[in-house]
């Protein structure tokens, strides 16, 4: 690097001296040595600059880049658990197949490669797929690892994969109408994964989606439905379990269940969520709430007698009594009776306009499917006429979602308090909203009044042993063509446990049910609601905390002693103490 | 020119400390690499962790469970006739009298 002149005085070697005309310039050997030498050192300080630019100055992330865009997932979507944390849905990562046919060699060879993983594809699509003029085409969306590696041992060139989210429901079926299904685009379809998808996409793993679905209780609704269902050949059915003080949808089943994971297989009646986007004409179900009304404005007291003896006009209309007790009745006889007539009579003396009134109130002049947007608004008489509002008294002519009747008993039975219902877990000590319906009085009679309808009346075979089922059935008629249709039925139950203290509202409705062996070809809700109630109660009852009322083992265990049979270890089942009596109920 | 000692110095010194600079930003490069590679290592993880949730949640839904709970424990679900609280236990089912051969009680 030293190019000065050096301080000895030695001689410099003596250059030759140039010729004048000989000095720079490219003609001249030396000349052109100093221009390219020159060159030279700019290309190598070019260099240098350029390597202690990118040594020193260039940022870390920059060279990190490409490594880190493979370590960042396709996409994140929250996961949907139950009320206890049990995991409904969730995105795991797949790969999907694609070619690039520009890089292929030989489409019908590879095509046939395919074809060995992928069977069920078509070998001219696949071969038009592989000769096209474009850089990309998806051969297979999501694939197994299996496949993936199969694909792999093809060692075709010019197909690729590419990582995609994909969402898994590991429970399957279960709850599949409340949690919904996904577009293979990533949108949901229905379900909570349509209604929250904006909360779910901007949602984290470590924040899932907590609904208020049980998934053990969700369970036995479902098996029971399905069983009750499948027996009595129906179109279809509904069950519900929910909290009357929160308000939140314990169990919320449709049958025909929907698969999650594969929503294309789905017909359009398994993918109707019966539960909140079917409408029903009830039936005796609302006589509940006509009760409630007169107990509510003192019109009416458990005691008071109606005629029921004959037939009623309104108008051209002819009320009957399905089963006819000809006879002057109590409001507990007309409920406990299911009593059309005795039903009108208390309708007529509270007025069609409160009748409305009250129906609004109680949610039933509403879309109530909580926050799933499958939720059908009901079919309400366009004018509240007297005839009108005496139809809707006892459930006809006013046409509501399943869920609505569950949200009403629950507020009617909670000691008045109307909790619209949701799909998603409450905080402890949350704020609940509410409005005020009937008062604490009322509500006390009406569950006492519910209660005897099971213990005395149409609804016997839905008393759960050991617990106490407060409720009503409801048999009624499905408007056909020329008509209602009395073999195109609509049977269900709905009331409320432990009566004592109502915690849960409970409903099941089948969907024109034709009667079963067991029945004797009789589809009534008394013979096909209730007593599927009963059984899901003995079965759910345990598991959400309620204690029998009687301690059933210790009646045992002393009738076993007095018998002078007292044995140890297991306890032996006793004989269902339920009336056995079949009891047709009126309509 | 002259050159003298202290642009000798400051050249060596100028030479180091780029040197140590480049050392530094190597070490860094390193260190954030490591940093790529581990997380890329808790990715897989954690995609590992996802897929096994998902399988236990497979395994555990109530109909598998009620069936194997059935079928290879015998269980049968709580009914009213088998739930009592802890008092009612010793009528229920009294405990055997001691007996006074078979050595001291408990």
């Amino acid at each position: 690097m030293n190019m000065n002149p050096t301080r000895d005085t030695a001689p410099m070697p003596e250059w030759p001296r140039p010729e004048p005309r000989d000095q720079g310039g490219w003609t001249n050997p030396r000349g052109r040595t100093f221009m390219l030498s020159l060159m030279f050192c700019a290309g190598a300080i070019g260099f240098a600059g350029r390597a202690i630019q990118i040594g020193l100055f260039r940022p870390v992330d920059e060279a990190a880049t490409a490594a880190r865009a493979d370590a960042i997932a396709p996409y994140k979507r929250a996961d949907i658990v139950d009320r206890n944390g049990q995991l409904l849905a969730t995105s795991l990562v797949a790969h999907s197949l694609y070619a690039d046919p520009k890089r292929i060699w030989d489409p019908v060879e590879t095509a046939r490669a395919l074809r060995t993983v992928f069977p069920d594809l078509k070998e001219s699509e696949l071969v038009a797929k592989l000769s096209s003029r474009s850089r990309f085409e998806w051969i297979k969306r999501r694939l197994s690892p299996q496949q993936k590696q199969a694909v792999w041992a093809l060692a075709q060139p010019g197909l690729e994969f590419v990582e995609e989210s994909d969402r898994v429901y590991p429970m399957g079926r279960l709850a599949g109408h409340v949690i919904g299904s996904m577009q293979p685009s990533g949108t949901g379809i229905n379900g909570m994964e349509r209604a929250m998808n904006d909360r779910l996409m901007t949602g984290d793993d470590a924040n899932p989606l907590k609904l208020s679905i049980d998934s053990r209780i969700q369970y036995l609704v479902e098996t029971e439905l399905a069983r009750e269902a499948s027996a009595q050949r129906a179109l279809g059915g509904a069950g519900i379990i929910m909290d009357v003080r929160t308000g939140e949808v314990i169990a919320s089943a449709s049958w025909p269940f929907m698969d999650p994971n594969r929503p294309e297989t789905n017909s359009p009646n398994e993918q109707n969520n019966r539960v909140t986007n079917s409408r029903y004409e009830m039936g005796s179900t609302f006589k509940v709430f006509t009760i409630a009304i007169g107990l509510e404005d003192k019109v009416i007291t458990p005691e008071t007698l109606f005629d029921a003896r004959a037939p009623m006009h309104i108008g051209e209309e002819t009320i009957h009594d399905f089963h006819a007790q000809n006879k002057i009745m109590s409001v507990v006889e007309i409920l406990s009776h299911s009593s059309n007539i005795g039903t009108v009579r208390i309708a007529r003396s509270v007025g069609a306009p409160r009748i409305k009134a009250f129906f609004k109130t109680i949610g039933l002049m509403e879309a109530s499917g909580g926050e799933l947007a499958e939720s059908a608004r009901p079919l309400l008489p366009t004018r509240w006429s007297d005839i009108a509002a005496a139809t809707a008294s006892f459930g006809h002519g006013i046409a509501v979602s399943p869920m609505a009747v569950a949200a009403a008993y629950g507020a009617v039975s909670n000691g008045g308090h109307y909790v619209r219902p949701t799909y998603l877990a409450r905080d402890e000590g949350s704020t609940i909203i509410s409005r005020s319906v009937i008062t604490q009085e009322t509500s006390e009679t009406l569950v006492s009044l519910m209660r005897k309808v099971v213990t005395e009346g149409t609804g016997r075979r839905a008393d759960a042993l050991g617990y106490l089922v407060a409720g009503k059935t409801g048999t009624s008629e499905k408007v056909g063509p020329g008509g209602y249709d009395a073999n195109r039925r609509v049977s269900s139950f709905a009331g409320v446990f432990p009566a004592n203290e109502p915690r849960y509202s409970v409903l099941i409705l089948l969907d024109e049910p034709k009667g079963s062996v067991e029945t004797g070809g009789v589809a009534t809700a008394g013979l096909t609601a209730a007593p599927t109630v009963a059984r899901i109660i003995e079965r759910a009852a345990p598991l959400l905390g309620i204690a029998p009322t009687r301690t059933l083992a210790l009646e045992e265990a002393s009738a076993r002693h007095n018998q002078g049979k007292v044995t140890q270890g297991r306890l032996a089942p006793s004989p269902n103490p339920r009336s056995q009596n079949a009891t047709l109920e009126a309509q | 020119m002259m050159i003298q000692r202290s642009h000798i110095v400051g050249f060596v010194g100028l030479v180091g400390s780029a040197f140590a600079l480049y050392w530094a930003k190597a070490e860094a490069q390193s260190a954030r690499e490591h940093v790529i590679k581990l997380q890329n290592e808790v990715d897989t993880q954690r995609r590992a962790v996802r897929l096994l949730e998902a399988e236990l949640a497979w395994m555990e839904r109530p109909d598998r469970l009620e069936a194997t709970a059935r079928h290879k424990l015998g269980l049968t679900p709580v009914t009213a006739q088998s739930t009592a609280s802890l008092d009612d236990l010793d009528q229920i089912a009294p405990l055997p009298l001691a007996d006074p051969k078979s050595g001291p009680a408990p």
